[in-house]
């Protein structure tokens, strides 16, 4: 597949390992060029595929799409960063991290960190630590969610709770303009008339303890700094992400027997449509539209042996695939994005 | 007549009721593929009992780094948990509920370790398809004490008393080990292609404390023989997480106990019939969220009652029964049944040059808690051994396996680890074929093995990144193994065992990789100059390069690792031992930065081992040895 005919970037995973690869419109990819993390995350910006490594390696590669078996710069995040994102906004790159509650700003060009945001302040309960996730940039300012979640001391494990996030607005100094309080746990991506705001608390699929929680999608306004009534109110499901696809908000959801589904929502009139993938089936990420439709991740459910995941090209008015094509490797679409 | 020691292995044959007592090896004596390793003063003083099984062929032990750290054993490419292991007979992991850390097992309490690769005895279940380890306390009157000291402020005490009273024989043994395991260790900060930013750091919260203490006390009377054994263990150690991720404050912690009566009665139809109880506490404590799995504590408590018997109604046959019911107690959520049992026979032909020892096994689970699940199977197996005379044997074996789902993988931990109730029995099935050729003053032994399992039950992360059990793979590992054993030169110690093997996973999608950390070549080398009670030695062990995953994309680089031993007497029955592990210092590999591209630039990675634990460098290790035996 030659580099020109590519429209995304993605991460093929395990969940073990992974590797950057490249996919047509048609959501067939290449096979892995660059090794990754299994969790690692891709973020194109201004022609440059970012690749952000998470957790036990949290490191940033710069990588060109057409000679990507090797980054043009590749920097260490300092220790414990955690990196859940990365955009570019006032020309830096801009990273906030789930583990430390900073926000690092990298130049583009070596990858240096040239300032650091802490945001640690803005946490709740013991832990000190905000939870940064995502980032996105509306207007000429950029907004992180902080996700807040706690350990809840009466149940062991990695259950979490939240009281209530924020989206916390920054200027292009890194200055905190305002924190807006959201639901717990958000989830933000950026849509047509503001920022996707998914609430919800974490869900712990398929254990004895497992639970299923509430979740709703709201819409931010930027403009006026108010967070919109609920379009989208689900009970035990948790919204993890959520796509601007044109005419409607794709919306990828599981609950706690790991059935996900996909929710097509017309923002206009309030109609919601749904997709199930097949029971035990997961749907891994999603990304923006080409041409009117979405991509999908879908890896397939261990039934006597893994099925070789699919990237499935989605049609988010009727709600359903158009086809798909499977990844071309053993590895699985694990998060996209357009180019 | 020679006892069917397929049948009794369990304990050391002159231990059971014995019509005759054999005068041949158990490896003489069994058709099944065994590597009896006496713990003795050829066994250098700074190995541990994970190093002394890695030594048998076809056994691989995985290790989280330093002295003190968890180990855990595969044979034949099976996993930890396919593997069983048995304190003289008793199971620690009854029906593979998780995988035994052999660092907590102190070596010294033992005469001597059976590696039993893939036929093991119905005394030891039987049924599992890795094989099983049995540990085996001594019998004979001894008193021993060592202190050790070495690097990474490591402290090492131990101790056995073993007499003979009037009462009976009463047996102790002890050890405590203390170790910061503050090794240097290369951090890459995960920018393979940025080397300037490399750092070397310590090793923090890698401490390690664990005391154990055995105790038996056996009553012996004509007819019969009371055993009452307990074990206790405790330990406290840092969790330290991985390179890229260290840990401050992580920490684990368990307590166990193992209590045995065993009563053998001997006569015409000879019984043992044995109770044994084990409960184990463990707690991983992540206040800080640094691995993100809060705090998890685990209660796990078995008890079970074994019987075993047999009949010899001729000098050419004996028939063996074994039967088994044990209770399996997972915190206050669930718990399983399990009932065995075992009949299998002996048969000697053509002038007792030729042993068949067929065995068939019943095996039934019932599990409660989340859900209900019930799992039975009834496997046979066949041994074979032929001894024309002189000094080859040949023996072949060939049976099928089972594993049921343990309870944490039936319902989860409540932490990173999920449940699933609706899992498979894991089920393989096993041949081998082998030669063996004794004389004067070497044994060789030379086979060949060829395992299969299917229904595998491997731990997939999800997309909320919650690892969930489930029943995957099927897969293949077939190769061949050699040991040498020169003993007969009295100045001349040598061991070799040689293991090339070929795993292959018949999975999707990860049909005709290789499984992951499973070397193709495996050589460990253990040579010797005696001298009286002078003892100077050099340990090599090489093992392949392997994959760490599935995908076959990430390959460490083969490691030769060198050691060297030295025993001086200091007079009495002192001596000093002196013991350097990874004498060459080995700590990194080269690899290539992009492990995709085969042109990409090779940059130096820290070795790790099992999940991304570095493993240390040069370490030293000195003991004072005293060792009293009448």
């Amino acid at each position: 597949m030659p580099p020109e005919s590519y429209a995304y970037a993605g991460i093929l995973s395990d969940f073990n390992v992974g590797g950057l690869a490249f996919g047509d419109a048609d959501g067939r990819f290449t096979a892995p060029v660059l090794a990754t993390s299994g969790d690692a995350l891709v973020r194109p910006v201004d022609g440059v595929v970012y690749v952000v490594e998470r957790g036990t390696v949290d490191a940033v590669s710069a990588v060109d799409p057409v000679e990507p078996d090797a980054p043009v710069w590749q920097v260490a995040l300092p220790q414990g960063c955690n990196a859940h994102d990365l955009v570019g906004f006032a020309e830096r790159l801009w990273v906030p991290c789930h583990g430390t509650g900073d926000v690092l700003v990298l130049d583009p060009a070596e990858g240096e960190v040239v300032q650091t945001v802490p945001l640690a302040h803005l946490a709740e309960g013991a832990d000190g630590n905000p939870e940064l996730d995502a980032a996105v940039v509306a207007g000429d300012h950029l907004y992180v969610a902080a996700q807040r979640l706690y350990d809840d001391p009466e149940v062991p494990g990695v259950l979490l709770e939240s009281d209530g996030g924020l989206l916390v607005e920054l200027d292009a100094a890194g200055a905190v303009v305002q924190a807006h309080e959201v639901g717990p746990n958000p989830r933000i991506s950026r849509v047509e008339g503001g920022i996707a705001v998914l609430s919800g608390l974490f869900v712990f699929p398929g254990a004895s303890e497992s639970r299923a929680t509430d979740g709703d999608l709201r819409i931010f306004d930027a403009e006026q700094g108010v967070l919109g009534p609920a379009v989208l109110e689900e009970t035990g499901d948790d919204l993890f992400s959520a796509i601007d696809a044109g005419e409607r908000l794709v919306v990828l959801t599981v609950d706690a027997d790991s059935n996900s589904e996909v929710k097509c929502v017309d923002l206009r009139t309030g109609d919601v449509r749904r997709w199930s993938a097949r029971a035990g089936w997961f749907i891994t990420s999603a990304h923006r539209p080409i041409e009117g439709s979405t991509i999908v991740g879908i890896r397939r459910p261990p039934e006597g042996g893994f099925e070789t995941g699919v990237a499935a090209v989605f049609d988010p008015v009727a709600c359903m695939p158009l086809g798909d094509a499977p990844t071309c490797t053993t590895l699985e679409p694990y998060d996209f994005a357009a180019l | 007549m020679v006892v069917a020691l397929a049948a009794w292995a369990a304990d050391p044959p002159v231990e059971v009721v014995v019509v005759e007592a054999p005068d041949v090896s158990v490896e003489e004596a069994s058709p099944a593929s065994v590597t009896v390793i006496e713990v003795d003063e050829r066994i250098p003083e700074g190995a541990d009992l994970g190093a002394v099984v890695g030594q048998a062929s076809g056994v691989a032990v995985t290790r989280l780094g330093g002295l003190g750290d968890f180990a855990s054993v595969s044979i034949r490419g099976s996993t930890g948990r396919q593997v069983s292991v048995f304190l003289d007979g008793v199971p620690l992991n009854p029906d593979g509920v998780g995988t035994v850390d052999l660092s907590e097992l102190p070596l010294r309490a033992f005469e001597r370790v059976e590696v039993w690769r893939g036929n093991a005895p119905v005394g030891m279940g039987g049924t599992a398809m890795g094989g099983a380890v049995n540990l085996v306390t001594g019998e004979g009157e001894a008193t021993a004490l060592a202190g050790s000291a070495g690097s990474w402020t490591t402290a090492r005490i131990r101790g056995l008393a073993s007499r003979h009273t009037p009462f009976g024989n009463v047996w102790a043994a002890g050890q405590y080990l203390s170790t910061l395991g503050d090794y240097v260790y290369l951090d890459d900060r995960g920018t393979r292609f940025e080397p300037d930013d490399d750092v070397r750091l310590v090793r923090g919260n890698n401490d390690t404390r664990v005391g154990s203490g055995n105790a038996r006390v056996r009553v012996e009377r004509d007819r019969w023989r009371l055993t009452v054994l307990d074990a206790v263990l405790a330990r406290d150690e840092g969790v330290p997480g991985f390179i890229g991720l260290p840990t401050d404050q992580v920490r684990y912690g368990a307590v166990q106990n193992l209590g045995v009566v065993q009563l053998d009665v001997s006569g015409t139809v000879p019984l043992r019939a044995r109770v044994h109880g084990r409960h184990r506490a463990e707690t991983l404590t992540d206040a800080g969220q640094e691995l993100g799995t809060g705090t998890v504590r685990t209660r796990t408590t078995s008890v079970g009652l074994d019987l075993q018997s047999a009949y010899a109604g001729a000098p050419w046959w004996r028939v063996d029964a074994a039967a088994s019911a044990a209770l399996d107690v997972f915190g206050s959520d669930a718990s399983r049944t399990v009932l065995r049992a075992h009949l299998g026979g002996t048969a000697w032909a053509a002038r007792r040059r030729v042993m068949i020892a067929p065995v068939v096994s019943a095996v039934r689970l019932d599990s409660r808690g989340a859900s209900e699940a019930s799992n039975g199977a009834v496997l046979p197996r066949l041994g074979v051994l032929w001894s024309p005379g002189g000094v080859v044997s040949v023996r072949a074996n060939a049976g099928l396996y089972f594993r049921p789902p343990d309870p944490t993988e039936l319902f989860g931990n409540r932490g990173a680890l999920a449940g699933r109730p609706d899992l498979r029995p894991e089920h393989g099935s096993q041949v081998d074929l082998g030669v063996r050729l004794a004389t004067e003053p070497a044994v060789l032994e030379v086979g060949g093995f060829q395992s299969t399992s299917t229904d595998l039950i491997v731990y997939v992360q999800n997309a909320q990144q919650v690892a969930v059990p489930t029943n995957l793979g099927r897969t293949v590992v077939r190769g061949v193994e050699a040991a040498l054993t020169v003993r007969g030169l009295s100045w001349l110690d040598v061991q070799t065992n040689l293991t090339a093997m070929q795993s292959v996973n018949l999975a999707e999608p990860y049909v005709g990789n290789d499984l992951p950390r499973i070397p193709r070549v495996q050589l460990d080398q253990r040579t010797a100059y005696v001298r009286e009670r002078f003892r100077f030695g050099h340990t090599f062990s090489l093992t392949d390069g392997v994959y760490t995953d599935a995908a076959n994309i990430h390959r460490q680089a083969a490691r030769p690792i060198h050691g060297l031993f030295a025993r001086v007497p200091l007079g009495g029955d002192f001596t000093l031992d002196v013991d350097v592990l990874n004498l060459l210092d080995t700590r990194t590999q080269r690899v290539r930065a992009n492990p995709l591209d085969p042109a990409s630039v090779r940059v130096d990675t820290a070795i790790a081992d099992f999940v991304g634990y570095p493993l240390p460098g040069r370490t030293l290790l000195l003991t004072v040895r005293f060792e009293e035996v009448p």
